[in-house]
């Protein structure tokens, strides 16, 4: 350590002083303790982004699809035209039961205009099934178990089935009496179905989330992101290319789950 | 206050096996890789747990030596400022009674 017998004037002077200071009080000696606690903290402090233009498509069972390629979110409401090439093109597919239930989408309800053997129940097929319950201009007459509003405003004719006021459009989809789809995806943007989360760009500190020793996510779409973290580091641990998976892991050994 | 008891007869030691010192100028970086602590000493610090690997010593002893080995005289470093040095070294775990203290 201190060999050089050598002092200068200005340096013993600064050695008196910190000894006068030490006379004083002043510690001579400092610790550093290399504490658990510390350690800790930083094992949560990473935090990450989410590369531009990642997005969550969801459906109704908890499935998920995770990618960049177009969507057209509408709060939360992906286009229709895009759902198909978005899964096609996604970079990471979670099955059935992934996503927690409040992201799912809403199942589309049984459309009561497709018989699930032919195209639709407005076809030929069906008007000449129900020719004995039409009128003289082809309204069908309204009989218990069947309804007609008559003159569809969008054109289409009416199916029939054992629930009141079902109308349906040319395409064999329920429509309501201003011939706007109900419960189903004929829209621009899907109805059912499906859900959609924009993560793009989003800054995310996992440990915010870890209160007690474990987590507690926000309901946001960014607690979606997390959700579908963990369930990755369940199953790939800290490999592979899903964004902030070496933070997530290193929070997940943290927390010992 | 000490880690343990002491008195003026009490022979002081510092295991080097136990240490891991880095001098940097006027201070110097040690880790005391029983407790996995690191500490940083000034130069009388530094000087007396390199005196006290060398050689065990008393409190009046070890004043002596780092007086001569700082070129100090007992103005400038009074032995209640060694004395005091050495039981924080002590509460540290970088010093210890020899009798207390663990072989290396």
């Amino acid at each position: 350590m201190q060999k050089s017998k050598v002092r200068s004037e200005q340096f013993k002077a600064h050695r008196r002083q910190l000894l006068r200071m030490g006379a004083a009080g002043l510690p001579m000696v400092l610790t550093l303790r290399a504490s658990a606690s510390g350690a800790l903290i930083s094992q949560l402090r990473c935090t990450f982004t989410i590369p531009n233009s990642t997005k969550i498509l969801v459906d109704d069972t908890g499935q998920a699809w995770v990618g960049t390629s177009k969507l057209g979110i509408s709060g939360n409401k992906p286009q229709n035209k895009n759902i198909s090439k978005f899964k096609n093109h996604a970079q990471y597919v979670f099955p059935a039961g992934t996503v927690p239930s409040s992201y799912r989408a809403d199942a589309c309800p049984p459309d009561p205009c497709y018989d699930g053997v032919s195209n639709n129940l407005n076809d030929a097929n069906v008007d000449s099934m129900f020719a004995h319950l039409t009128d003289s201009e082809g309204d069908y007459q309204a009989t218990e178990g069947f309804s007609g509003a008559g003159g569809g405003k969008k054109g289409g004719s009416h199916s029939h089935n054992n629930d009141d006021h079902i109308q349906c459009d040319n395409h064999g989809h329920q429509v309501d009496e201003h011939g706007h789809s109900i419960g189903s995806n004929t829209g621009k943007y899907a109805d059912c179905g499906y859900k959609a989360y924009n993560v793009s760009n989003n800054q995310i500190a996992p440990g915010d989330y870890v209160n007690n020793g474990s987590w507690s996510l926000p309901g946001d779409e960014d607690g979606l992101y997390l959700s579908l973290s963990i369930n990755y580091a369940d199953s790939y641990g800290n490999t592979g290319g899903w964004p902030g998976i070496s933070c997530i892991v290193s929070i997940l050994n943290y927390l010992n789950l | 206050m000490a880690a343990g008891p002491y008195s003026a007869d009490t022979l002081w030691v510092a295991h080097a096996a136990h240490l891991i010192v880095e001098p940097h100028e006027d201070v110097s970086v040690v880790f005391h890789k029983l407790s996995g602590d690191t500490h940083i000493l000034n130069f009388l610090s530094a000087a007396i747990v390199e005196l006290l690997e060398e050689q065990p010593g008393t409190f009046a002893e070890v004043t002596g030596r780092v007086l001569t080995y700082l070129e100090l005289d007992a103005d400038d470093c009074p032995p209640s400022l060694v004395e005091s040095t050495m039981l924080q070294l002590d509460d540290t775990g970088l010093i210890a009674p020899q009798n207390l203290a663990g072989s290396a």
